[in-house]
């Protein structure tokens, strides 16, 4: 079984300089516990000390496409993956665009089955499971055949610790690609976000009312001073039921 | 001197009104038809106009999954980004997921002009592209809206990957020149408006001036078509087990808290995470990770049951997003009391014992 793991660098949160992202590195270390043949890919422009983070938490060698910074991704790589069994990556990179979308275009472009936010995969038969992580600490169990594109939750998988042994010995292999141009963007420094806000034509009075408790503002709540604590326990309980909070 | 003698021009101040179609009380001079009834403006409903009446040449299409029949402040703050974007000749149309009970006043009331509601059959990605689709052919909306979170953000990645939409994620912003999203480690980004957009939270103010048609279409049923993944089911993991920032109830130790096995014995009667207030961690009594607010760790669950913590601002900063805060303290003038939803005016330590027994019992009853 060939198994890809895609990863790219990501900017730190603080010093802005690349660094490995943590899903990526959560793929990588996912793949590495699956038996089969590991590649690790890497499309984009970004140099090798961008990369170096990964060869030192265990890539090995890394195959880069190397394509020029406002070029589109997902052609080369979809080339380059033809024939890949599973890919595995990130569910959201923490650089470049960092939107999420990669295993979902990827998945469309091999015609792969796609498991997003993935915990762990492992073998049953002749199939695969995935278990998903939802929100609130759901999770679900998933099961597909491949090919599959998987994207890896950052708390899936610890990659090892960082090397200089294992930095001095990793590779990084290039080769010239190409893709698609992207449409422009123009970058702006960070600032607050300026909210849509309906145009109201509200009189004064209504304002007002707004302003203090009125208008669809949040009622107060309920305050329970009688009976003792058993009963008072048993009205917790009973607002934990109504609104299907607990499930006994 | 003699006042009555003087004619003073009065102005009555309860001069009758009429309520104008833009919801503004008029006074129409002269005239004494309409209320005099001051109590009915000040104490009333709030009477919220309509968006717009049509006719509708274009619209836009809000897709929405909704947890326990109420959609979230996302899902709202995109319906509310389609209303305010609609203009007078654009309709909001919505798809819901798990809404089929919703009246039409409650989808009036969101903003929405047209909603499909469909009941959610869980796990079924092909299917709900394949309705997708096909309410796209049939309504060709110009923008499509989707939260970014959860199924939503899910779906609407399918969906612009499926159908070939120019997408664009985490939207911050949308303005006149286009849309701004954050870009990590770069401020933001400005792009073209897309079909598709996925939308961060904050991106529209949720509480509108106005209100929706709120027509309901027929209740459609999911396209029968064959998924690619099988969902083999998904559990809910042990909340013990479980990230603070993912639990979906939590009860929160403070300083009223004196007896911390009895109320780690609560939290694994009642199956939550356990939270702690800074001083409660400050003592000892619990370790760093557990610390709710400003300096610990920020929380999303649906319930939070505070004993004992008087609700100092930098905790409540953690519980922003919390649907329902259970609070119980001795002090009935506690901050946290303000915030609650529900608060019980008793001492900790009794409370815990009786609704942990009171736990234990119903569950019980409950496997029997
Ligand atoms: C820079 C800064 C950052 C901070 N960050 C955080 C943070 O991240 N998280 C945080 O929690 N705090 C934070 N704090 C501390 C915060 O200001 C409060 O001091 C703290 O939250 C108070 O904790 P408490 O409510 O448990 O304790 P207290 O303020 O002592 O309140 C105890 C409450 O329990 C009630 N009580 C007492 N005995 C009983 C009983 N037997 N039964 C029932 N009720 C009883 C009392 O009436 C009182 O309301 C921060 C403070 C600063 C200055």
């Amino acid at each position: 079984m060939k198994i890809a793991v895609l990863v790219s660098p990501a900017v730190h949160p603080v010093s802005g300089r690349p660094c490995a992202g943590e899903a990526d590195l959560a793929a990588l270390a996912l793949a590495q516990r699956l038996p089969g043949e590991l590649q690790v890919w890497y499309a984009g422009a970004a140099d090798d000390a961008a990369l170096a983070d990964y060869l030192a938490r265990g890539a090995g060698t890394i195959h880069s496409l190397n394509l020029s910074p406002d070029s589109d991704v997902l052609s080369a790589l979809g080339s380059a993956l033809q024939g890949v069994d599973m890919v595995l990556c990130g569910a959201r990179s923490g650089g470049g665009d960092g939107s999420g979308l990669l295993p979902y275009q990827l998945a469309e472009q091999l015609g792969a089955a796609l498991l997003p936010d993935v915990l762990d995969l492992s073998k049953s038969d002749r199939q695969w499971r995935a278990v998903q992580a939802l929100p609130k600490g759901v999770r679900r169990t998933l099961q597909a055949s491949l090919p599959l594109v998987a994207s890896v939750n950052p708390r899936a998988a610890t990659a090892p610790g960082w090397s200089y042994a294992r930095l001095q010995q990793g590779k990084i292999r290039r080769k010239a690609a190409t893709g698609a141009a992207l449409a422009p963007v123009v970058l702006e420094p960070s600032r607050r976000a300026r909210a849509l806000v309906a145009a109201s034509k509200v009189s004064g009075h209504a304002r007002m009312q707004g302003a203090i408790a009125g208008g669809d503002a949040k009622a107060a709540g309920v305050v329970v001073k009688q009976g003792d604590s058993v009963e008072k326990a048993q009205v917790v309980l009973d607002y934990l039921r109504q609104h299907q909070l607990v499930d006994f | 001197m003699d006042f009555s003698t003087q004619a003073i021009p009065r102005i009555d101040p309860r001069r009758p009104w009429v309520l104008g179609p833009s919801g503004l009380k008029r006074i129409v001079l002269g005239d004494d038809s309409g209320s005099r009834d001051a109590a009915m403006l000040a104490h009333g409903p709030a009477h919220k106009p309509l968006r717009s009446n049509g006719p509708f040449n274009q619209r836009l299409l809000v897709v929405a999954h909704a947890e326990r029949g109420q959609l979230d402040d996302a899902a709202r703050e995109a319906i509310a980004a389609a209303a305010i974007l609609a203009g007078k000749d654009g309709e909001v149309l919505a798809l819901l997921y798990g809404m089929e009970d919703a009246a039409p006043e409650a989808l009036a009331e969101l903003a929405v002009d047209r909603a499909l509601t469909v009941a959610d059959p869980g796990y079924a990605p092909e299917q709900k592209l394949a309705l997708l689709q096909q309410l796209l052919q049939q309504e060709s909306p110009h923008t499509v809206l989707f939260a970014d979170r959860g199924e939503d953000a899910d779906l609407g990645r399918r969906l612009a990957c499926r159908a070939r939409l120019s997408v664009v994620t985490d939207v911050v912003e949308i303005a006149a020149d286009g849309v701004r999203r954050r870009q990590p480690g770069a401020g933001f980004s400005l792009r073209e408006r897309a079909q598709l957009l996925l939308l961060a939270r904050g991106v529209a103010e949720a509480k509108l001036p106005f209100v929706g048609k709120g027509e309901r279409l027929q209740s459609a049923a999911l396209p029968a078509v064959s998924e690619q993944v099988q969902d083999l089911g998904s559990a809910a993991s042990p909340a013990s087990e479980l990230a603070l920032e993912e639990a979906d109830l939590i009860v929160s130790a403070g300083n009223g808290v004196s007896n911390v096995p009895g109320f780690l014995a609560l939290a694994e009667a009642l199956g939550a995470a356990v939270g702690a207030s800074r001083v409660a961690v400050d003592d000892g009594r619990f370790t760093r990770d557990k610390q709710v607010g400003a300096t610990g760790k920020t929380v999303q669950a649906s319930a939070y049951i505070a004993l004992g913590i008087s609700g100092a601002v930098q905790h409540l900063q953690g519980i922003k997003s919390c649907r329902h805060v259970i609070a119980v303290n001795l002090d009935a003038a506690a901050p946290m009391i303000k915030r609650a939803d529900l608060s019980i005016i008793d001492d900790c330590q009794s409370f815990i014992s009786a609704f942990e027994q009171l736990v234990r019992r119903e569950r019980k009853e409950k496997q029997v």
